[in-house]
């Protein structure tokens, strides 16, 4: 008993000690020049192996940031007196061409011979967060305007996002991405502030990471005082300062579980998921117990299913839940039964109180996917719903402590716009803040269908709506 | 007809001896800018001597596109459209310009077509966004009570500015046109400030060209083909394309539904390829892409060929194309391709 104890006493502090205290986003720092924290208005440096590594660490070090030092996984097994020499904050370790689970095992090596250090694994897959210009590419210098879609084509990386939770568990996801810069224009300019702005501002939705890119010569300019780049820098602060604002203890909230196995096939209908606003979560193939279920309404399985995993369906769809299984092939024990629709692509079973859907193809329409998806969804009350939202995505939380409901709301249009919110529930204070306008602005709801129906008067590029069963006495009205 | 790559290459070369005067310089840089209005993203692409005043003029566009929102939304309350649709039944209205504009030049689209394109057919169109929704497919009961609510010949024009509704549920919805009609605009913006070379694209779905980059015939355009085989496309040089589709339908539940409903019938057209028009402006591409989607090849080539500067083509998910032209081509990588009545 003694040694359970002292063993649950072990993890907590590993897991304590591996979920990273920093705020929500970092970056790359490749010059010796160095501003002060109050210039770029965030605390956390990444540097990367190098003849500047020291002189950059040093320097930051002094004007108090927190340094971390990148690594690749070739180079992870000797940087140990890199480590205690420029006394960085954390490592976080970059897989190259490892895979995300390859790269978690070697942090977890790493752990063991660094403790007391964060070993973080950044993910490099992710995408410039942005509204897709969506029909225009350029190739090989031609401008050539190609097909339509059906809605505005957003590249976000919620999808991402909830996989790294999933796969790192005691680290908030961290990614890094390339800004896309095909035109000449861009390429002379660089990202713009906006650009920045939304990448803050989606890592500060998400509750998660990012280490972003400055060119070197803004570096320079910043580190030098120079007029235009700290008014450029900042139009971004704003977006900083809201991003690490977020409350602490939030969980995310979820009500469809998306089973995903590492081949990806269940990678763009997450994402298109993530665009139509489908809370989420994603279970890896060992989690589909019975237990891990609860709270779910619907499941989407696109790993191939042991007999375990098939119980735990059949289980989740007897109590009412509606189960879509992916590239369905096999017999499974609801075939006892006729199927209550049957065509060449989809077969439904009834199952106990809930059903079975069985798509016999892998999935060639993301989008179309996740619409039926949010239909399915919206058969009973959701718990989110957006109108006049194409180019915004939400993202609920709980606080664990209070039960108080947050939404954090992201636009990628940057324009501003009136949303419309439903949010499952009663409340009765309903608050919203955002970088342009502050904290703030009470909202008014009105009930409807066991949810509470409000306007986000104003969306520009982030939003926060914080939802409360109890009346609020602190934020009566706008300031 | 079928178009075969040695008549592509040929124009494409008178094309280009042609545009090579009133080309921007090769020096030139395109400015892109992008912005979400009318449910879509709206491209502009611009050349002028300096990016400055490209990005001045792409500026004066969108708020003209941001504008003729204001006006011609069915879903915002306080747009010109809605407050027609609220105050119009047996009473001349007097709305702004360009609402009676737009209004106007959808109207010959509904004669030309027999009815098959009408921007009146929202009170079934809204039935079927219901059932898109996850909602119940609409009964025959639901579809009868308003079909009388449809109809363009209750529409009555009254000019210079004055539209009556002779029905007491008529509504307007100009999602068919409405896109078209602001690309026009925004070009019509964009050669006042100057400009000769830019593209206008609005959500992918229409599109102008105005002009031509530099050192190019025209803006190279790749048609939607939901085969994704047949790698079909256009040159535009001072014309519009634009496409139409049916939703997709449900993968899950089997429903047929879809946004784009036949007038006539009251029921979503169950038409699974995508038609795309080439005509001389956007409102004329968007409205006959709609109206090709609804009457079908056979009908639709017999319309092409009706109107002058005009070609569409249509692509099935099995990679199947028609096409038809009064003049314009359309270009396919392959040749699985056949022509219908209207060619020439």
């Amino acid at each position: 008993m003694k040694m359970a104890r002292s063993t649950i006493v072990l993890l907590v502090a590993y897991v304590l000690l591996a979920v990273p205290s920093w705020g929500r986003v970092l970056l790359y720092w490749t010059r010796p020049a160095v501003p002060a924290r109050e210039v770029l208005g965030l605390d956390n440096l990444v540097i990367t192996r190098g003849p500047n590594e020291s002189a950059i660490a040093k320097r930051a070090r002094q004007l108090g940031y927190s340094v971390y030092l990148e690594v690749s996984l070739p180079q992870a097994s000797g940087i140990s007196e890199a480590v205690s020499a420029q006394g960085v904050s954390g490592i976080i370790l970059d897989p190259g061409e490892a895979t995300q689970v390859q790269a978690e095992a070697a942090a977890a090596k790493m752990r063991l011979s660094h403790p007391g250090i964060p070993i973080l694994v950044v993910d490099r897959t992710a995408k410039e967060p942005q509204m897709r210009g969506h029909s225009i590419v350029s190739s090989q210098g031609v401008l050539e305007a190609s097909s339509p879609t059906e809605q505005p084509w957003l590249d976000c990386n919620l999808a991402l996002v909830r996989y790294g939770r999933m796969l790192h568990p005691a680290q908030v996801s961290l990614y890094q991405f390339d800004w896309e810069l095909p035109e000449p224009l861009q390429q002379r300019e660089g990202p713009s502030a906006a650009d920045y702005a939304l990448a803050v501002a989606e890592a500060g939705a998400f509750h998660a990471a990012v280490i972003l890119n400055l060119r070197e010569d803004l570096q320079i300019r910043l580190a030098q005082g120079e007029a235009g780049a700290l008014a450029f820098w900042e139009r971004v602060k704003p977006y900083l300062r809201f991003a690490q604002k977020s409350p602490a203890g939030l969980q995310p909230q979820a009500e469809i579980g998306v089973v995903a196995d590492s081949d990806y096939d269940w990678f763009e209908p997450a994402n298109l998921m993530a665009r139509h606003n489908i809370p989420f979560r994603i279970l890896s193939p060992p989690d589909l117990t019975d237990g891990s279920l609860h709270g779910l309404n619907l499941l989407v399985v696109f790993a191939a299913p042991n007999q375990d995993a098939v119980a735990a369906v059949a289980k989740f769809a007897s109590r009412g839940g509606t189960a879509v299984l992916v590239s369905a092939k096999g017999m499974y024990p609801w075939h006892s039964a006729r199927p209550s629709r049957s065509s060449d692509a989809v077969a439904d079973y009834a199952v106990g109180k809930g059903k079975v859907i069985e798509l016999l193809k892998a999935v060639d329409d993301p989008d179309t996917f996740a619409s039926d998806i949010r239909r399915l969804m919206d058969k009973s009350v959701p718990l989110i719903s957006l109108w006049n939202a194409l180019t915004t995505i939400a993202v609920p939380y709980q606080q664990s402590s209070s039960g108080e409901m947050v939404v954090e709301l992201v636009n990628y249009a940057q324009d501003p716009l009136p949303v419309q919110v439903q949010v499952r529930g009663v409340f009765s204070s309903i608050r919203y803040e955002s970088p342009e306008d502050g904290c703030c602005r009470k909202l008014k709801a009105v009930p409807e269908n066991g949810s509470a129906e409000f306007v986000v008067p104003r969306l520009t590029t982030a939003g926060r709506v914080y939802l409360s069963a109890r009346p609020d006495e602190k934020h009566q009205g706008t300031n | 007809m079928r178009w075969n790559r040695l008549a592509v290459a040929a124009v494409a070369m008178a094309g280009l001896q042609w545009a090579a005067a009133a080309n921007p310089p090769a020096t030139a840089l395109p400015v892109h800018q992008h912005k979400y209005a009318m449910g879509t993203v709206f491209d502009i692409v611009a050349y002028a001597d300096s990016p400055e005043r490209a990005s001045a003029a792409i500026d004066k566009a969108f708020q003209e596109i941001v504008r003729l929102d204001q006006v011609m939304s069915n879903y915002k309350p306080e747009s010109d459209l809605s407050r027609l649709n609220r105050s119009a039944h047996f009473h001349v209205e007097n709305v702004v310009p360009d609402l009676y504009r737009a209004v106007a030049e959808s109207l010959p689209y509904s004669q030309m077509s027999g009815g098959e394109f009408d921007i009146t057919v929202g009170p079934l169109s809204d039935l079927w966004k219901t059932a898109l929704r996850g909602g119940p497919v609409p009964s025959a009961a639901q579809l009868a009570k308003v079909q009388p609510c449809v109809g363009y010949t209750k529409i009555r024009m009254v000019p210079p500015r004055g539209i009556e509704f002779l029905s007491p549920c008529l509504q307007i919805d100009l999602g068919a046109i409405g896109k078209g009609y602001a690309v026009d605009r925004a070009v019509e913006i964009l050669k006042a400030q100057g400009i000769r070379s830019a593209l206008v694209n609005a959500g992918g779905s229409t599109i102008y060209g105005m002009g031509a980059p530099p050192g190019q015939a025209g803006w190279a355009v790749t048609l939607r083909d939901p085969s994704h085989r047949e790698g079909a496309g256009v040159s535009l040089h001072n014309n519009a394309v634009s496409t139409s589709e049916q939703s997709a339908p449900s993968l899950l539940e089997g429903k047929r539904a879809g946004h784009i409903v036949d007038p006539q019938t009251g029921l979503p057209v169950d038409a699974r390829f995508a038609v795309s028009v080439l005509a001389e402006d956007a409102t004329a591409a968007d409205a006959l892409s709609t109206t090709l989607l609804l009457v079908g090849p056979k009908k639709g080539g017999q319309l092409v060929a009706r109107t002058s500067r005009t070609a569409a083509i249509w692509i099935s998910p099995q990679g199947q194309t028609i096409t038809a032209s009064s003049g314009p081509q359309i270009y396919l990588r392959t040749t699985n391709s056949f022509s219908t009545g209207g060619s020439r």
